[in-house]
């Protein structure tokens, strides 16, 4: 494999605003072509972090170099219109001053316009709209002017802040596949700044779990869904829900049987834990001395989520089948699916 | 934010205040080292007369603007009142004459022998009418020609109040004259506080009218010391009128601090109620035409009387064409000058909040509240103090304009900066713009409405500033404003008619395309 070329590589960076630390000791690396999610709950210092490596803000401390040159440390800080980055703003930050034509071409310093407009509108699908003002745009459309507008300046890494966050949702899905595409065919290296898993999961091929100013984990979505490091990486991740259990050698003894352990010999035999269980984690049976039962039920459409109460009066969200006959009050077994393997924390 | 203030922000912004402050410093500095004799010239009746004289008229004139303002604001904004916009500029018009030419053409309409007692003596055996010089001569042209501050600062408001709100008391059993009363006036608290500040200091400050109408307040008791050389007697009185006026200021800010919030919530598209006037239709009209018969009818009438007296009798032979040229060329000065440093002063205000920031602004703030003659006075004798080439120069008068012109332009400024994201200017640097070329890019050519708005309204305080000129002007520098007003004092009537309708003309002009630009403002 060959390896490749480090973009953006930033080194335990902290900035703190009147005494509440936003972003605490960071460190990660980015290389060309890929797509880092940063994921994490609003206040968690994620946009933060974008704008230090934007030199929008300065770090109280740490390094960050873009393609292998330094940009900031505490003797050197670069301003951000010398570090060839592009940012996408979570309200586009478009002039409203000028035209899309305008507003694309504003940081491109070349003589070839022509071609790059023709080039950016084509790729973001905004052709004939060269002449609109932003106003004249609905809201999927001024993103894409906004993706253009970075593009054109051909920069090394371009940052997203919550870029989708403005849009509805039955647009969201659309604007992202695109912006999935237009990032892969023009092969920049990006930053993807979001509080929604599913699109951090879909765009990213490293995701990034932030809370409180730090990194709770760094790696590809698959794996920050199934091997979470902390309980928080595993809620941010998707619909998580604990029980407590007991360890002994490969399995954790629950109140819903044996389950299976994804990490063995992380914690000596006896260790109360709480194990994380996903909706899809079970199989629900309908029994008349079954154990536990059905509360409620959602039908969202797509998928039927029962909550089940179970002995311990605890209640998990379960995944079913759409065609179901049932019902609150029907009394039902969990059992775990064959593949699911737990991962546990310390309570 | 730890963010740098960048210099061209910085460096104006500190200048700025130290020309602000400096004359108020100098004013208080030359009060301090009076003699003792002065200050037992100032410790007697007649100042003690003066506070009592300004604070009286102050009061008065605030009453009796409310009285006509707040029905003109209601009828206007939430009656059926036939011809609604007609009636909203009529009452708006009276802005563009200044104190002085009102002064002027209501003391030769309606004194003793005047215009109206020609008029009416041919019908009636009266010897005189009463005497309009003095206290109610400056109440009926100060309220005359004030009260569109609160009819404008009213009208604004009311159009806020959310209709929901009425109609909500509509649907809780109030009839329409209930929700004027109950639900309208009190949510116009906070307005009628600022509007009656805003007209309590122009009165306050007010030079034109009490001089011409001969009533001694602190403006013209300052300006007859300066005259016969009482320069610290000047300077103590001149404190003093600043400490009047930031009482006003600090009163109105503690009466409306609770209610400031109030009013946040924006309207959009919703229509407002509109309260049926019915058999008080014909009432309400009456009130708006007699307001606009006095206001405006009666001072373009006797203006128009001494015009056409003037020209057949040959005491107008031609325009001069020196007061004209001045008081233009002095007004684009101050206004390049005055945006040159508001710009700046909105960008350290609104964008780069900080300690240094705020106590800036507080300063400058103070440095509002200076009445013009305090101001003036303060320069002449830092200007005396340093001579040639800053004494009697057009610089000079430039500064005091400057200052007295800058509470003016801040407001439409700050309000549209306050509307740009700030974002725009982070896009720019983060696609290859400098920080200063990002901000002249992107944010400048955005801010253009505001500075259009601002500049007109610049141009319109300076062509009809009186006692700036009259203390700070060059010698033998005659202004549209300083001619009609010697002329006034000098009983040269006639000829005090071309300047007061050139002045009116190029005020309405500029009046004219500022209600045409707060309309049309793209956003």
């Amino acid at each position: 494999m060959i390896k490749k070329q480090s973009v953006l590589s930033c080194k335990n960076l902290s900035k703190s605003f009147n005494s509440t630390l936003a972003v605490n000791d960071v460190s990660l690396d980015l290389f060309e072509g890929e797509t880092l999610g940063v994921l994490g709950s609003s206040g968690c210092g994620k946009t933060t972090l974008l704008r230090l490596i934007a030199g929008l803000e300065t770090p109280d401390q740490g390094e960050i170099k873009i393609s292998n040159s330094i940009v900031q440390n505490p003797q050197t800080n670069i301003p951000t219109h010398k570090r060839n980055l592009g940012m996408v703003f979570q309200d586009y930050a478009l002039f409203p001053h000028m035209t899309v034509k305008q507003n694309i071409l504003f940081g491109h310093q070349s003589s070839n316009q022509t071609t790059t407009l023709k080039h950016l509108l084509e790729l973001t699908r905004l052709n004939g709209l060269s002449e609109r003002f932003p106003n004249e745009l609905s809201g999927g459309q001024q993103q894409r002017v906004a993706l253009a507008r970075t593009l054109a300046s051909t920069p090394d890494l371009i940052l997203m802040d919550e870029p989708l966050s403005n849009l509805d949702a039955s647009l969201r899905k659309n604007v992202r596949n695109e912006i999935n595409e237009i990032l892969v065919s023009s092969k920049t290296a990006c930053i993807f700044v979001t509080h929604d898993k599913e699109e951090a999961f879909t765009i990213s091929d490293r995701v990034a779990v932030m809370d409180e100013g730090k990194i709770d984990q760094l790696d590809p979505p698959d794996k920050i869904y199934f091997w979470p490091e902390t309980k928080n990486v595993a809620i941010l991740g998707g619909t998580c829900e604990f029980i407590p259990g007991i360890i002994s050698n490969k399995i954790v003894s629950t109140v819903l049987g044996d389950l299976p352990l994804r990490k063995s010999g992380e914690f000596t035999n006896g260790t109360k834990v709480s194990v994380a269980t996903r909706p899809t984690d079970f199989e629900i049976t309908v029994s008349p001395t079954g154990m536990c039962m059905v509360v409620d039920k959602k039908f969202t459409g797509d998928e039927n989520i029962f909550s089940i109460q179970l002995p311990t009066n605890e209640i998990l969200q379960c995944k079913h089948k759409i065609h179901t006959s049932l019902f609150a009050g029907l009394k039902v077994n969990l059992t775990a699916n064959t593949h699911t393997k737990f991962n546990t924390f310390l309570p | 934010m730890k963010n740098n203030t960048p210099y061209w922000v910085l460096i104006p912004s500190i200048i700025l205040t130290i020309v602000i402050i400096a004359p108020l410093v100098y004013l208080i500095f030359k009060s301090v080292n009076a003699d003792s004799n002065i200050w037992d010239w100032i410790f007697r009746w007649q100042t003690l007369l003066i506070v009592i004289r300004t604070l009286t008229l102050v009061a008065t004139v605030s009453i009796i603007s409310l009285i006509i303002a707040l029905p003109l604001s209601i009828l206007t904004t939430k009656t059926d009142l036939p011809f609604k916009f007609f009636f909203t500029i009529l009452h708006a018009l009276p802005l563009v004459i200044p104190s002085y030419v009102g002064a002027y053409l209501f003391m030769t309409a309606f004194s003793p022998k005047g215009l109206f007692y020609k008029l009416i003596s041919n019908y009636f055996e009266i010897n005189s009418i009463p005497n309009l010089y003095g206290f109610w001569g400056a109440v009926i042209v100060l309220s005359l020609l004030n009260f569109p501050y609160l009819f404008l600062t009213l009208r604004a408001s009311l159009i806020r109040i959310d209709p929901e709100i009425e109609e909500s008391a509509k649907l809780l059993g109030f009839n329409d004259f209930e929700i004027i009363y109950k639900i309208i006036i009190p949510q116009l608290k906070p307005a009628i506080f600022s509007g009656i500040l805003l007209i309590s200091l122009y009165t306050l400050s007010d030079f034109g009218a009490v001089s011409l109408l001969r009533f001694k307040t602190f403006t013209w008791a300052i300006f007859l010391e300066y005259e016969t050389g009482g320069s610290h007697s000047a300077a103590i009185l001149s404190v003093g009128l600043f400490i009047i006026a930031m009482k006003l200021i600090i009163f109105e800010s503690l009466v409306n601090r609770n209610f400031r919030y109030h009013n946040i919530k924006s309207v959009g598209q919703k229509t407002p109620l509109i309260l049926k006037l019915k058999k008080f239709k014909l009432l309400g009209l009456l009130l708006c035409l007699i307001v606009f018969s006095f206001s405006l009818l009666v001072p373009i009438s006797v203006l128009s009387f001494w015009l056409i007296r003037g020209i057949y009798h040959g005491e107008i032979v031609s325009v001069d064409y020196l007061p004209i040229f001045n008081s233009v060329y002095i007004s684009i000065l101050t206004t390049v000058t005055v945006i040159l440093f508001a710009i700046p002063l909105s960008f350290l205000a609104i964008r780069h909040k900080s300690i240094l920031s705020k106590s800036l602004e507080r300063l400058s703030f103070i440095g509002f509240a200076l009445p013009t003659i305090s101001v003036s006075l303060g320069l002449v004798y830092i200007g005396a103090r340093i001579g040639s080439p800053i004494y009697q120069s057009t610089f000079m008068l430039i500064t005091g304009c400057l200052i007295l012109c800058l509470p003016v332009a801040l407001g439409p400024i700050k309000s549209r900066l306050l509307q740009i994201n700030p974002n725009l200017e982070d896009a720019g640097k983060t696609l290859g713009y400098s920080n200063l070329m990002s901000t002249f890019r992107i944010t400048i050519p955005i801010l253009r409405p505001g500075l259009i708005m601002s500049s007109s309204l610049v141009f319109f305080v300076t062509m009809k500033e009186l006692p700036a000129v009259l203390f700070l002007s060059p010698l033998n520098f005659p202004t549209l404003s300083t001619r009609i007003w010697s002329y006034t004092s000098e009983a040269f009537f006639a000829k005090a008619a071309v300047p007061s309708l050139i002045l009116i003309f190029c005020s309405s002009i500029i009046f004219a395309i500022f209600l045409y630009k707060s309309k049309l403002d793209f956003s």
